[in-house]
């Protein structure tokens, strides 16, 4: 039993698309890069939660390819299309490379219909998705909270830019974080009505169990892009999810890079601790 | 053009980036006594120059494969089993489950993993699954060019049944944990040169031969066509980049049209049977 149907239909076939770094601008820890696109299609469609996978070939030395969440997607007639990207800065990232994509892969974050207050819970490096998420939920009318975790304040994602778009940014350690979580849901001048998450598993099912008992939407990306991941392409299987009964094998199994990564926090909730 | 079982995991995904139909969708591995609805759980230990240490992917129930061979089936594309047993009945018992379900003519192929097995393991195994099997049925037996005596288990396989032999150039690290990639290529080509050539010295009745291991790029598919191989078979090496397998697939065609192929090759490829078994 699988969950879902895979998120880019047989037959909607991806293909490499070329791209060249444009910019790279220091934020913290991260790189943000810009790489400019010849097309325009697909990514005009592009959500927060989608990702990339960069392949690599047999002579760069690397078996795996890397994979990075999409933190934006710019367009205007006279620049042409611009993806943004969140890179450590130990990649050492430098402008006029030129690379292969295979994306935008998943499925993203699906904004609210109304323009109703949301919360976005984040944890290091693996709430990328967020900052772009905060943009288009302000661009929306949403008023934004947004609460990240870090062992590390330097490992706080481009904070700057979070502050720019949200009403409140809370930052907290990450044993600190299900507290932090809790005050926030029960505010009333936050009462958020949808919840958004971006982060390790373990964080995730916290955000999901707390949000879900408060009758809150949990909108969850299943994909922890901090963690190894061996294809990000839906091959492996190395991001499998086992959701439903709960008994090892037997339940449905989530693919969260093929079938999301963006899934219900219900998911996370019915499913075994991992 | 073949697909290594454990490295797709789930055809979806790879139909995502391009036409299956001329490529059978690997489903498995499968094991009788398996409770896994799907293959996944990808460890990998390791990362090295070339290569990955990883753990054997786990074996999945029947069912799973014929969820594939009616997800194949709605769309015209075939299915290669992989067949795992810890005995030569649990072989015979999926394999006999499988062939009775209502999209059993999916089936281009079995794949038997005899990867651990020695010569006489080999020749009951593969003899089981033959009688098992329709008539006509493709059967290949995946066997560890690591392993001793590779000619006497590919002469086995042969003896047993076996319509093509699949050389795992895999590295075996441990019980159930292998090392693959790029730099497994050499292993494979040694592998490949050694039943050419046993072939010729009739050492062994000859089969068509599958190399499975160290195929990353257009180029180390020519040449393992060029050293004799009949079809090559693509794993971790479609999580590099899963558009390599169009890329090789088309190198590989025109490698083997070309009038200069070499002779050396022990047996017809297997994969030019494009056409679904009669039932």
């Amino acid at each position: 039993m699988t969950t879902g149907q895979a998120a880019t239909p047989p037959g909607a076939a991806a293909r490499a698309r070329a791209a060249t770094v444009t910019a790279v601008r220091a934020a913290g820890a991260h790189d943000v890069v810009s790489l400019r696109v010849p097309d325009a299609e697909p990514w005009g469609r592009c959500r927060p939660g989608q990702f990339v996978v960069v392949p690599v070939g047999p002579g760069a030395g690397s078996v795996l390819p890397e994979v990075h969440w999409v933190a934006g997607v710019h367009g205007d007639p006279v620049h042409g299309t611009t993806v943004e990207l969140l890179l450590p800065v130990d990649r050492g990232t430098e402008p006029g490379e030129e690379w292969r994509l295979l994306g935008p892969m998943g499925r993203g974050f699906a904004p609210p219909a109304q323009p109703v207050p949301v919360l976005l819970v984040g944890h290091e490096g693996g709430a990328v998705p967020l900052r772009w998420l905060a943009e288009q939920l302000r661009d929306r009318g949403c008023p934004v909270h947004v609460l990240l975790s870090a062992s590390d304040p330097e490992l706080h994602l481009d904070l700057v830019h979070l502050r720019r778009y949200a009403r409140s940014v809370v930052l907290a350690l990450p044993e600190d974080l299900p507290a932090a979580l809790e005050r926030l849901l029960d505010d009333p001048a936050v009462d958020p009505a949808v919840v958004y998450a971006a982060a390790p598993r373990p964080v995730l099912r916290e955000v999901a169990v707390a949000g879900l008992g408060r009758q809150r939407v949990v909108r969850v990306a299943a994909l922890d892009l901090e963690a190894p991941v061996v294809c990000g392409t839906g091959l492996c299987g190395s991001c499998d999810l086992e959701v439903g009964d709960g008994a090892e094998g037997s339940g449905g199994v989530l693919r969260p890079c093929l079938e999301g990564p963006v899934v219900p926090g219900e998911l996370l909730v019915d499913g075994p601790t991992r | 053009m073949w697909l290594g079982a454990g490295a797709v995991t789930d055809p979806r995904a790879l139909a995502r980036f391009g036409p299956l139909l001329d490529v059978p969708l690997v489903a498995g591995p499968v094991e009788a006594g398996s409770r896994r609805t799907r293959v996944g759980r990808t460890v990998v230990h390791g990362l090295g120059v070339g290569g990955l240490d990883h753990e054997d992917a786990r074996s999945v129930r029947a069912s799973a494969v014929e969820d594939v061979m009616a997800w194949a089936a709605a769309r015209g594309l075939t299915v290669c089993v992989a067949l795992r047993g810890r005995t030569t009945g649990d072989l015979a018992a999926v394999l006999d489950r499988l062939r009775r379900h209502a999209d059993a003519d999916v089936l281009q192929a079995v794949e038997v993993d005899l990867r651990a097995a020695d010569e006489q393991e080999v020749l009951r195994s593969m003899s089981r699954v033959r009688e098992a099997s329709p008539r006509g049925q493709h059967l290949l037996a995946r066997l560890s060019v690591a392993g001793p005596d590779l000619v006497g288990r590919a002469r086995s396989a042969v003896a047993g049944g076996a319509t093509a032999v699949v050389l795992a150039a895999q590295v075996p690290l441990a019980p159930g944990r292998w090392w693959s990639g790029p730099s497994t290529a050499a292993l494979g080509l040694s592998g490949l040169r050694q039943l050419v050539e046993a072939a010729r010295e009739q050492r062994w009745p000859g089969a068509p031969l599958v190399i499975a291991g160290g195929i990353h790029s257009e180029e180390s598919a020519r040449v393992a066509v060029r050293e004799g191989a009949a079809a090559v078979q693509l794993g971790t090496g479609l999580w590099a980049d899963p558009t390599l397998l169009w890329r090789v697939r088309d190198a590989v065609l025109e490698e083997l049209s070309a009038p200069t192929a070499t002779p050396a090759r022990a047996g017809r490829a297997p994969h030019t049977r494009t056409t679904r078994r009669e039932p």
